[in-house]
């Protein structure tokens, strides 16, 4: 019976994934449909301006969504990410303005301990599941906002020096293809070899599936909420210095309602909320969709309050479809 | 009334005491270092700005007690505000509250389908169904704040009687009628029921589980959407930046006075105490004219201090290592 | 059917996926009488129960209830049918007031608190209790909140109470009210169905007495015409030699000693294992088995003990350490506690021996399906291939790959909770072969089990706990197998 039953469940899966096509890549499709329909009446959505503009709005969310989905997969979560998002801007324009190109090292450098503090926090009051850590890191979200404001004052930050290692970053490309998105391949690549090829890696996956059964074997609890949470910080640093290279700003508001979209693409992607399964290619998937559905509300002129209201939507959407995931 | 004075758990007694010491060393503190901190017309503020809160408490507090979550109270309270005032032009008031409570019920069962009848989880639909209602404010407003126009409202949010604000006294009249209905009917005692115990207790003795799930959220969309109705009156207008971080905060001042995450304990009063705490931190800071951006800094350590305070206690709980 | 009839179970059987809980079990009780049902943990008991009072549906059988058949959705049905049940674990909603617990659900009906809290007092006061109504209910100890179930399933006038094991947690003058109580009921007509491991108190109690094991119903009779012994031994039943293979025979020296393991549940747990043996560990559901293993395994915070390993003191604070030190834990809880569900069965076998197939600090895919083929293989693990999710393969296929996750950390001890719960004879039968296979092997197996029958004839020792202590000792070849489920019970053992 059991050979059989095995076996006949397997096949079955492959008829359920015709299912699947409707409800899981739904959101995808739809919005695939929507690039086509802004295609077709807009040209300018596929001229090459477009196509660096696009890229340029993907990267620095990118990152951002990339230790999201570390978070996710380990059976949390992080609101706090539009906050250090804001406050690393600033410090990153600040940091560019006295040391140039060097500014990144300490700009990463600053985003890990602010993961770190996020970390630290959970790991010592034992959070066990997304809903203590979704308050807790409400909760820093509005300090680093505030923090954010306090250190200039609520007043944006310029970027003196637009030239040079950061200008390249933000606006310079290679062969055609901005600057940007090589690192951000390159990160994602490594941050992918590490998920898929790493003791760490696949504990994270362990940990988010069944935390109580991981523990059991020996996978510690508080070294993959460090490691996240720590990667994370960086990576939102990283994000927010490559808009701030781009823009040659920062607002004290830049990353407001990053953590949503964050949390929306890694969804999209195909993560599920509830943990242990998802990857960071399904990320860069989510994060594209998003940003194409972005761009080409902007192109066709959708008012930016409407287009809120629509990422809301796809939001609801995107956690209903998870809900359904059979589990 | 024969109160039950005892919750049995140490850290909520804590809890619930530490907030009134604190109210008491905060005021007495602040009566000290401010002359205009006891008057009349700080003392009337004081308790409008909680006023607001406090009709919005009344939902989050069921809520609570139920075990559920919902965060996307500031935003349906933001949406019933700007509401309010785009429709003075062509309704007059009792008819707007209406409309605005009936958008409330709408927004309240959509929250309950999707997270009652498909499953999800509660924290996230609601932290989307913030955003979306978000850009529904926005939508309606056009981005920029707007001023109401019809003098009848702001009579009626900036009225007051016996020197107390009416819309105080309407949070007190509902505070008093929320507290009767927890403690003396069938759904009040069920929320504790279903908060409190295993899901098998509520079921195994009859309680419609579900149906009571659906009704909380429609209740907490209520509370949201009179609070908002009562804030554009005080302020008398609407602006899409309203409520931003009101669900939580809210849902933090329920901790503070002993109503905690985990369901099943705590009451109005408790939820009340809480309130009051945080108003009178905001008042407080208000009135030493510290600079908003601390204040929002001072508030969140607070919050995380009271959250990550609610979960140690449970780790404290723990068996395991 | 007899006029005295009040509750007819008529060849009621019931399945989960491949294991039978009940078998054609019929009896009959008669009103008025105190009806004892006993059986070791796994007989049935629970199942029976739980079908009677509306939790889970019979799949054969008719059940008759007052003269009518009972055709039940739910637990409330049946309340209202009149047929109460009060669980080992206490079904009441802690933060709320005694008052309030026995009417949960019917506010509306009784009309307010008052009259609840006055009606509770009522209640209270016909069986003797002087409880403060308002009270809320965890501040009450045990004893009491027995007392707040029983009127709870007064309050609906129910004519038959079934108290599954009520006595457990009970001091000897708290039974000693629950006994009057217990009379008292039964003067008013009251039926009541008595599930209990303490003999003494189902000779003292009851009138009739239902014998089960393994899902039968052994014998139904009168309790005159009990014996001691012959209620023992109808539990315990005859083990049938095919079922296992034979001991594990190459015994070494000592290799574990585990010294005053204090926690909340435990008070100075301690034994000693030596290489090669199979120890047994027997007790009542709540006496303490998982806890010792846990905290062996530094799953749980412990206030005192000691770990000696190969005569080394060990310093275990998370499971982790105790891995590294040689241990392996197979939970009772496969479902809960084991497996990945929805991951490959691949992953669910090396999650917990990654050091085997990391080269340079990666994961060396090769390396990681040798491991994995070479462990379905010697396990007999039946799947098509490696990479199906393991929620599809039956229960004892899951265990045998738990089992294989645990070998390949080649650990020295194997702490194996419940290792055959939910598994059809055959594959228990194979699980029982690799213990034994462990075991030659030079390793150590500290085996908890509810199933006497598979303790006793896989233990070289047996060691036997009761409310959080170590209350014997014993050679499972050379002592009755009543006399060890005498000492489980707590019972004098006498020879």
């Amino acid at each position: 019976m059991n050979e059989k039953t095995a076996e006949a469940t397997f096949r079955f899966d492959f008829k359920g994934l015709f299912k699947k096509f409707f409800t899981e890549y739904l959101i995808i499709v739809g919005i695939l449909v929507l690039g086509i329909f802004t295609a077709v009446s807009e040209p300018v959505f596929l001229s090459y301006d477009n196509f660096v503009s696009f890229v340029r709005q993907f990267c620095p969310l990118a990152f951002v969504a990339l230790g999201m989905t570390l978070i996710i997969i380990g059976g949390y979560i992080d609101l706090s990410v539009a906050g250090m998002f804001s406050f690393m801007g600033l410090v990153s324009c600040m940091l560019m303005n006295h040391l140039g190109g060097m500014a990144i090292i300490p700009i990463i450098i600053i985003g890990a301990i602010c993961g770190l503090v996020n970390a630290l926090v959970l790991i010592v009051c034992g959070a066990r599941d997304d809903s203590d850590a979704l308050f807790i890191t409400f909760g820093m979200q509005m300090v680093f906002a505030a923090l954010a404001l306090l250190i200039n004052g609520g007043n944006c930050v310029f970027l003196e020096d637009k030239s040079g290692f950061n200008g390249a970053i933000g606006n310079g490309s290679l062969l055609g293809i901005p600057t940007m998105l090589f690192l951000f391949l390159a990160m994602a690549f490594v941050l992918h070899f590490f998920m898929t090829k790493t003791p760490l890696g696949r504990s994270i996956h362990i940990a988010g599936a069944n935390p109580v059964a991981a523990r059991l074997c020996g996978v510690s609890i508080n070294k993959i909420i460090l490691l996240a949470f720590v990667i994370t910080g960086a990576l939102t640093a990283i994000g927010s210095w490559m808009m701030a290279c781009r823009t040659g700003s920062a607002l004290p508001v830049c990353g407001k309602n990053y953590e949503t979209y964050a949390i929306l693409s890694v969804t999209v992607g195909g993560t599920s909320l509830a943990g242990g399964k998802g990857s960071v290619l399904r990320t860069i998937v989510g994060v594209a969709v998003y940003t194409l559905m972005a761009n080409s509300m902007n192109i066709l002129g959708v008012s930016s309050n409407m287009q809120f209201v629509f990422k809301g939507i796809i939001m609801i959407t995107a956690i209903w479809i998870d809900s359904r995931r059979p589990d | 009334m024969k109160t039950n004075l005892k919750f049995g758990n140490v850290g909520k007694i804590f809890m619930q005491q530490k907030a009134i010491i604190a109210i008491v060393v905060l005021f007495v503190a602040m009566t000290i270092i401010n002359k205009n901190f006891l008057s009349i017309n700080n003392m009337a503020s004081l308790l409008m700005q909680v006023s607001v809160l406090l009709i919005m408490t009344l939902g989050v507090t069921f809520c609570i007690i139920s075990g559920e979550c919902d965060l996307s109270l500031g935003s349906q309270m933001c949406v019933a505000g700007i509401l309010s005032i785009i429709l003075q032009r062509y309704l007059p008031l009792p008819a707007i509250l209406l409309v605005v409570l009936l958008v409330g019920v709408v927004i309240g069962i959509i929250n309950a389908v999707i997270i009652v009848d498909q499953g999800a989880n509660s924290f996230i639909v609601t932290l989307g169904m913030m955003m979306a209602l978000k850009g529904v404010a926005l939508v309606i407003s056009n981005g920029t704040p707007v001023a109401g126009k019809s003098t009848a409202y702001s009579n009626f949010g900036s009225g007051s009687f016996l020197h107390i604000y009416y819309i105080t006294w309407i949070a007190i009249a509902l505070l008093i009628v929320c507290a009767w209905v927890l403690r003396n009917t069938q759904f009040g005692r069920n929320c504790f029921a279903i908060g409190g115990g295993t899901k098998n207790i509520a079921a195994y003795t009859g309680i419609n589980v579900q149906r009571h799930r659906r009704i909380i959220f429609i209740i907490s969309a209520l509370s949201a959407a009179l609070a908002g109705f009562c804030l554009s009156a005080e302020l008398n207008s609407g602006s899409a930046t309203y409520g931003e971080t009101t669900a939580l905060l809210v849902n933090c001042g329920c901790v503070v006075g002993g109503t905690p995450f985990n369901g099943g304990y705590g009451g109005i009063i408790q939820s009340t105490i809480g309130i009051l705490l945080f108003g009178l931190l905001d008042n407080s800071m208000s009135m030493q004219n510290i600079s908003s951006y601390y204040q929002q800094l001072i508030k969140g350590i607070v919050i995380v201090v009271v959250v990550a305070l609610d979960c140690y206690a449970r780790k404290k709980k723990r068996e395991t290592v | 059917m007899g006029e005295n009839v009040i509750l007819s179970v008529q060849d009621v059987t019931k399945r989960f996926v491949n294991v039978v809980a009940l078998n054609q079990v019929s009896f009959d009780i008669y009103k008025g009488q105190v009806h004892g049902i006993v059986g070791e943990n796994g007989a049935g008991k629970s199942t029976l129960m739980k079908i009677l009072s509306g939790v889970y549906k019979k799949d054969k059988g008719i059940i008759y209830f007052d003269g009518q058949e009972m055709k039940v959705k739910g637990p409330t049905e049946s309340l209202n049918l009149g047929l109460a049940i009060i669980y080992q674990e206490l079904n009441l909603v802690n933060q709320m007031t005694v008052g309030e617990n026995i009417f949960l659900g019917r506010f509306r009906e009784i009309g307010g608190l008052k009259k609840i809290h006055a009606k509770a007092r009522e209640l209270l006061d016909s069986i003797g209790s002087h409880i403060d109504t308002y009270s809320p209910v965890e501040d009450l100890p045990v004893a009491e909140k027995q007392m707040v179930e029983i009127c709870k399933a007064l309050s609906y006038n129910s004519k038959l109470i079934i108290m599954d094991e009520p006595s457990t947690t009970l001091t000897t003058e708290e039974m000693n009210r629950l006994k009057e109580i217990i009379k008292d009921l039964k003067s008013k007509g009251i039926t009541i169905i008595y599930i209990s491991h303490k003999l003494d108190e189902i000779f003292e109690l009851c009138d009739r007495v239902t014998v089960m094991r393994d899902g039968n119903v052994i014998s139904t009779r009168n309790v005159e015409e009990l014996t001691r012994p012959t209620m023992i031994a109808e539990m315990v039943g005859r083990s049938i030699e095919n079922e296992y293979p034979e001991r594990a025979s190459k015994i070494g020296e000592t290799i574990l000693e585990v010294k005053n393991i204090r926690t909340n549940k435990l008070h100075d747990v301690g034994f000693t294992a030596k290489k090669g043996e199979i120890l047994g560990f027997v007790g009542l559901v709540g006496a303490g088995r998982t806890e010792t293993m846990r905290a062996i395994f530094g799953a749980d915070k412990i206030q005192n003990g000691e770990v000696y390993l190969e005569g080394r003191k060990l310093d275990i604070k998370s499971p982790r350490d105790a891995i590294a030190a040689g241990f392996g834990f197979i939970t009772e809880d496969r479902k809960e506690e084991g497996l990945l569900l929805n991951f490959p069965v691949g992953t669910n076998i090396t999650m917990a021996s990654f050091p085997n197939f990391t080269v340079g600090g990666l994961l060396n895919k090769a390396r990681e399906k040798e491991i994995i083929e070479r462990q379905i293989k010697a396990l007999d693990v039946k799947t098509p291939n490696a990479d199906i999710y393991i929620t599809y393969l039956s229960g004892g296929n899951q265990q045998k790959c738990l089992v294989a996750r645990w070998l390949e950390t080649s650990p020295k001890i194997l702490i194996m909770d419940e290792p055959t719960r939910g598994i059809d004879v055959g594959a228990k039968y194979e699980i029982y072969v690799l213990m034994k296979k462990f075991a030659e092997a030079g390793g150590t197996v500290l085996m908890i089990s509810s199933e006497l029958p598979e303790v006793l004839n896989m233990s070289n020792r047996v060691i036997v706990l009761s409310d959080g202590k170590v209350v014997g000792e014993y050679d499972p070849e050379t002592t009755s197998d009543e006399k060890i489920l005498a000492a489980a019970l707590g019972e004098e053992v006498t020879e």
